[in-house]
């Protein structure tokens, strides 16, 4: 597995895998990859730009936090960088049940990059490569699906970013930026180079800055390119390319993919202004400070995290709809110029002003891009128009007044890859090694990016390695819920988390992802037995606790003491108060009631023996005891359907008796279970009953034939 | 052995001295046991046996019944199967598979799954797989016409009505759990306030709650009036459809009651033939604006209706046990009557009347006569099979395209053809006894139609007891979560009733009606 190397610049000939992009997803794939031992190149345009956050400078949020949850569970980066790097934490919905409360942390921008630049220098085995992925070398041979041979790469051409947009962001400047017309440095740039806070040492990966082409070879190629294949950077009228502010698009990739056939689409996403920090007026402005104690994302992580930084609110108004209004004409949106699709959950303020006219406001928040850096990102107000008109929207709102913008906003539009091409382990079916993820499979988000990265790293090992794959379902994990939900429906506008995604959303809960996960964490490498061990310990901690609230009963003195309900279950008019007669029921009991948390059983005197977290976790699976099961009931009605694999025969050659429209979606998407199948739009109960005769007689035939021949 | 238990009604809806409920699965013989009286006595009984007793509901006696067991793999399925054979009508069965699937052991069976479990047991000769698969299409499609039938018009428009204000009312509790974070009011419906909200699902949720119960209590009242098999009378103008339905009519005088029908586009009337409760119906019922007859197929064959005639005869059609395609064979040649006939509906449901067969018939349809021989005249192949649809019919061709050029199933189809005339020989007998003879060889049609009609009810029923939980639970202040879960669950049917899904509505209702987003 080691990595030959071939020349002098101490570049590798072979490695065992390839990773095009260094962001939130590539970041993951990498780390599973080497911890699985496997000899790896990432390979990135900036190597200071490691998991750049091209947008909000957040981790987290209802069902993104839930991802970051499951990865940091199974043992991935994500967790353990923003419980580093962040600066503001909150938990989201705390107010309402526990399977939609979320966990949000503002981060410092540089330092989570910093972060997970450190991390891949920790890394043994992997090679980062500043360098332009250029093409995907494959072999063909007839009768044979194409097979990758390695990537070659060529220098990259900082000439073609447009000057003046240096290709930095917030603190993390990098040396690349000022050294545009340099393609001659050759020494490894020193780990923590761009990383002011936190010089790392760098056991682990080598890092290189391509200086002429090369070619590496690969068994296993995973793209992570997010926005950056075809990419068009969209201000008023004006559009150049690039992938992201201040980098330049991947074209050679993009053309390179479209020549070997694949399907591609066309997406877009935008991103707000940023604002200089001392030209905003905080004064009046409503801060928002972190919980206390901050909820972390790490499951397995001790070191202590910190609230750091303020957020502050302000609001739209009249005078900003009418300065957006009488400026849409040069808006790229709708002069018609961007053609990809857009998020509808993340819509442009123009978006947000056109579609509902009733709104008299809209809440934008100012977040701090992190502790040294003085620029603030203000959420809400996305946009790709004029420069000259974001500035004079911005000034109308309070605080803004005389707010310098340092960078515009600017909308993306990019290339994605048709999902009905890709299988559940982020095989790009059609090129036997490639593998795709983040937002290149048409997703937005660092967190479904990074969910990705992850499972595609597991499974590039896997496959390098010849074990089965990992397998999530959608009752496992949302991350299950995510890979499932690309490969039975192409996205038509960039996909993003939502619990109500999840059929199982009570069960998939942030606070139990530990619960879910680590054991395949642990079988897989990610996680070390003594991390494992700790969390199965809190496990057992959990149940033993519940015992005791299955044994302990409500006393008449306990009942004396009880706490009147809150203000606010008052004011919600929650649940009726215990009584008289709720003397003699268990605590367990009582908790099943709105009204009753672990918090009211302390107040009345129960003592607990278990942690805040470990008691929400306990809260949550009491007061869902009830749908937890019947929602057992049904993972296990569904199991036989979820585990029938089709056979590769009866995908080329479907049952004449099926429906046209299944047919034609089964040899488009090719599903592996006959459950994927049934997800797809047009496949019907009858055709999944049709299917069950194919694949009973398939594994008949096969049988005979093995005896027979 | 399947880890859910099924169970439907094996026999036609209808008038008749028995029903027989099937149930298949690990749960049969416990859960029939559980209902059965004496307690007992049906857990103890060896396989192929049977026993008398009452079914019971609590303490109240439903039925006396007969109920036989098998056991696994002696049976049908292959699973322990019981079969209680309950008095008929239409209020015994019902009471009885209610009874069974409120236990919720059971689940109602979808079309052909009995055949599909049989077969997966082993209790189907592999060779059969195609035919199994045939039926199971076959039987889908008639369950699907059957749900058509039942969801025409008026009902189906007041399902959607439900379906969308439930829609809504689940993506205000979703946008509230999924997309409005603390402290950004953002997400708010231009209506105002969260807690606003809040109370508004909840009357929603209350109105669309009684719709339903409406529907459920007047849906007892409107399956009556659907009973029957629907048999549609079709051709092309001046083919001769009324007189035919005169004439079909006539001979049933004592009784038959025609009745123009609630439209003024279609004829009905209900008939019974030889203990078959049909409704026959003409889709000649409006008198002629007839424009220039289109060469072949649907639009020729329909163009004495004007449009919304059209309409409503179209869906007779598409939703009819049987269309029976009157040819006039002195005005067709046999390759424009088998094109038409096709376009008509799939040969699986179609009938052809060679009519006016008493006036000289012409050449080539004597031809195609005595081409056919001896034969009875309505002998088609389809009529050897088992009237319960247990064997598997050979697949027709409801998959082929319209084609100028009729395809072999069409001529095939039309040389099966009945002869029939209002006057003289050969008169009326031929084809009544044609089309009752395919109705009982279509078992599947019959049995569809009866589950059609349960599992509608049972769909209403869950989706009612859906809202009626996640209003409660609105009200409890329990989580919007839990509600979310009981309305989605509730509604998960009635979408698919309507050959929707629920998810992918919500997501949408959720972005046009709240201005989401950081
Ligand atoms: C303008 C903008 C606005 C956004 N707005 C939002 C938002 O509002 N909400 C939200 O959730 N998400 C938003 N996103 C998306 C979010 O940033 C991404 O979903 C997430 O970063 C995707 O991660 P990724 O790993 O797939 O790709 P990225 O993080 O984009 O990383 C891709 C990496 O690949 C490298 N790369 C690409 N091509 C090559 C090549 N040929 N050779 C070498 N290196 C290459 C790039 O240098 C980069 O490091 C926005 C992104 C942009 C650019």
């Amino acid at each position: 597995m080691a990595s030959e190397r071939a020349n002098r610049s101490g570049l590798p000939r072979r490695v065992d895998a390839v990773v095009v992009g260094g962001g939130h997803a590539g970041i993951e794939a990498a780390w599973g990859l080497c911890r699985r031992g496997h000899a790896v190149a990432l390979v990135t345009f900036d190597a200071a730009a490691l998991a750049r956050m091209s947008c909000n400078p957040s981790i987290g949020g209802p069902a993104k936090g839930q991802l970051a949850r499951e990865i940091d569970a199974l043992g991935g980066l994500m967790g353990r960088l923003i419980d580093r790097a962040g600066i503001h934490f909150r938990m989201l919905n705390r107010g309402k049940g526990p399977a939609v409360r979320a966990p949000r942390a503002q981060a410092d921008r540089a330092a989570y990059a910093a972060e997970a630049r450190a991390a891949m220098d920790r890394l043994s085995g992997l090679w980062l490569l500043e360098a332009e992925a250029l093409e995907i070398v494959t072999e063909t041979a007839p009768g044979r699906p194409p097979r990758v041979l390695g990537v070659r790469l060529g220098p990259v051409d900082w000439s073609r970013v447009l000057p003046g947009a240096a290709h930095s962001m917030g603190a993390t400047r990098s040396p690349g930026g000022g050294e545009a017309g340099d393609p001659v440095r050759s020494e490894p740039r020193a780990a923590g180079d761009d990383a002011p806070r936190r010089a790392m040492p760098s056991p682990g990966a080598a890092t290189r800055r391509l200086r002429e082409p090369a070619e590496l070879e690969a068994r296993a190629v995973i793209l992570t390119t997010g926005t950056f294949l075809g990419g068009k950077l969209f201000t008023g009228m004006e559009d150049r390319s690039g992938g992201r502010r201040g980098e330049p698009a991947a074209e050679s990739l993009a053309a390179c993919l479209l020549r070997m056939g694949l399907r591609m689409g066309r997406l877009k996403t935008g991103t707000p202004p940023r604002l200089r920090r001392d030209s905003i007026d905080w004064n009046g402005l409503v801060p928002q400070p972190g919980d206390e104690p901050p909820p972390r994302f790490s499951f397995y992580e001790t070191s202590p995290v910190r609230n750091r930084a303020l957020c502050h609110a302000t609001r739209t108004n009249e005078r900003t709809h009418g300065v957006i209004r009488g400026a849409l004409d040069r808006s790229p949106l709708f002069g018609g110029l961007i053609r990809g699709v857009g998020p509808r959950y993340c819509p442009s303020i123009e978006d947000k002003v056109v579609r509902f006219p009733e709104r008299e406001s809209h809440q934008v928040f100012l977040e701090p891009e992190g502790l040294d850096s003085d620029e603030v990102y203000p959420n809400g107000v996305s946009t790709s128009l004029p420069e000259d008109v974001q500035v004079r929207f911005l000034h109308t709102l309070r605080g803004l007044e005389e707010a310098v913008v340092v960078h515009p906003g600017y909308a993306v539009e990019y290339d994605f890859l048709h999902t009905s091409q890709l299988d559940e382990a982020l095989r790009v079916r059609p090129v036997e090694g490639l593998f795709a993820a983040g937002q290149i499979n048409g997703t937005s988000g660092y967190e479904e990016a990074a969910a990705q990265g992850l499972i595609a790293g597991l499974q590039a090992s896997a496959q390098l390695e010849g074990i089965a794959p990992l397998c999530l379902r959608r009752s496992d994990a949302y991350i299950g819920v995510l890979i499932d939900d690309l490969v039975t429906k192409v996205p038509e506008e960039p996909y993003r988390m939502f619990t109500s995604q999840s059929e199982y959303r009570l069960l998939l809960r942030q606070d139990n992802a530990d619960r879910r996960l680590s054991a395949l964490g642990l079988s897989w490498g990610l996680l070390s037995p003594e991390e494992h061990r700790r969390a199965a310990e809190r496990w057992a901690s959990t149940e033993t606790e519940r015992g005791r609230l299955r044994a302990t009963r409500l006393t008449r003195a306990a009942l004396r003491r009880w706490p009147p309900a809150s203000g606010q279950a008052r004011a919600e008019q929650r649940g009726a108060p215990l009584a008289e007669g709720d003397v003699g029921r268990s605590y367990e009991e009582l908790l099943r009631r709105p009204a009753v948390t672990m918090d009211t059983l302390a107040k009345a005197g129960y003592r607990s023996q278990v942690s805040a977290s470990e008691a929400a976790t306990l809260e949550a699976d009491i007061k869902y005891a009830g749908y937890i099961e019947r929602l057992a009931k049904e993972i296990e009605e569904r199991r036989a359907l979820e585990e029938a694999v089709i056979p590769i025969e009866l995908l080329d050659e479907p049952p004449p008796s099926l429906s046209r429209e299944a047919m034609d979606r089964l040899r488009q998407h090719r599903p592996r279970t006959l459950g994927q199948a049934a997800r797809l739009p047009g496949v019907g109960p009858c055709d999944v009953s049709i299917l069950t005769i194919g694949i009973r007689r398939a594994a008949a035939l096969a049988l005979s034939g093995r005896t027979t021949g | 052995m399947h880890a859910e238990t099924i169970a439907a009604q094996a026999t036609a809806a209808g008038p008749a001295a028995l029903a027989i409920i099937r149930l298949s699965g690990k749960e049969a013989i416990p859960l029939a046991d559980r209902l059965f009286a004496p307690a007992g006595r049906l857990a103890s009984l060896p396989g192929r046996t049977c026993a008398v007793g009452f079914l019971r509901d609590g303490d109240e006696a439903i039925d006396q019944v007969v109920a036989t067991v098998f056991r696994a793999p002696h049976s049908y399925t292959g699973e322990d199967m019981v079969e209680i054979a309950c008095h008929g009508g239409e209020q015994a069965p019902r009471r009885v598979l209610d009874l069974i699937l409120r236990s919720g052991r059971a689940r109602l069976a979808r079309p052909g799954e009995f055949t599909l479990r049989a077969f997966l047991n082993g209790r189907i000769d592999l060779a059969q797989a195609e035919a199994v698969e045939a039926l199971i299409r076959a039987r889908s499609a008639a369950g699907a016409a059957a749900a058509v039938r039942v969801l025409r018009g008026d009902l189906s428009r007041a399902l959607r009505r439900i379906l969308s204000g439930l829609t809504e009312s689940l993506a205000r509790i979703e946008a509230e759990l999924d997309v409005q974070e603390d402290g950004a009011p953002d997400v708010l419906a231009p209506g105002g306030p969260g807690s606003r909200s809040a109370a508004e699902t909840v009357r929603t949720l209350a109105r669309e709650e009684e719709r339903l119960r409406r529907l459920l209590a007047a849906g007892r009242g409107a399956a009556r009036q659907e009973e029957g098999l629907r048999v549609v009378l079709a051709g092309r103008p001046n083919a001769g459809k009324s007189s035919l339905f005169n004439a079909l009519l006539a001979r049933e005088r004592a009784i038959v009651s025609p009745h123009p029908s609630t439209t003024r586009d279609v004829l009905e009337a209900a008939v019974e033939w030889d203990g078959l409760s049909i409704r026959l119906l003409d889709t000649a019922g409006v008198s002629g604006s007839a424009g220039a007859p289109v060469a072949a197929g649907l639009c020729g064959a329909l163009a004495d209706l004007d449009l919304e005639g059209m309409r409503r005869a179209r869906e007779e059609i598409a939703s009819a046990a049987l269309v029976v395609h009157v040819v006039d064979v002195a005005a067709l040649d046999p390759a424009q009557a088998a094109a038409d006939g096709e376009a008509l509906a799939p040969s699986g449901r179609r009938l052809t009347a060679l009519h006016k067969w008493d006036l000289p018939v012409p050449a080539d349809w004597r031809a195609i006569a005595e081409e056919r021989g001896p034969r009875a005249p309505f002998a088609a192949k389809d009529a050897a099979s088992d009237a319960r649809g247990r064997a598997g019919r050979p697949p027709g061709g409801p998959r082929r395209r319209p084609a100028i050029r009729p395809s072999l199933d069409a001529r095939q189809g039309i040389a099966a053809g009945i002869p029939s005339s209002v006057v003289g020989e050969p008169g009326t007998d031929a084809l009544r006894a044609g089309i009752v003879a395919r109705l009982c060889a279509d078992g599947a049609g019959i049995e569809e139609a009866a589950l059609a009609g349960d599992r509608q009810r049972r769909l209403l029923e869950e989706a009612a007891t859906g809202v009626a939980r996640a209003r409660g639970l609105l009200l409890d202040g329990a989580g919007g979560e839990l509600a979310a879960f009981e309305l989605r669950r509730g509604m998960d049917g009635l979408a698919e009733l309507l050959g929707e899904r629920v998810g992918p509505r919500i997501l949408d209702e959720i972005f046009a009606r709240f201005c989401v987003g950081k």
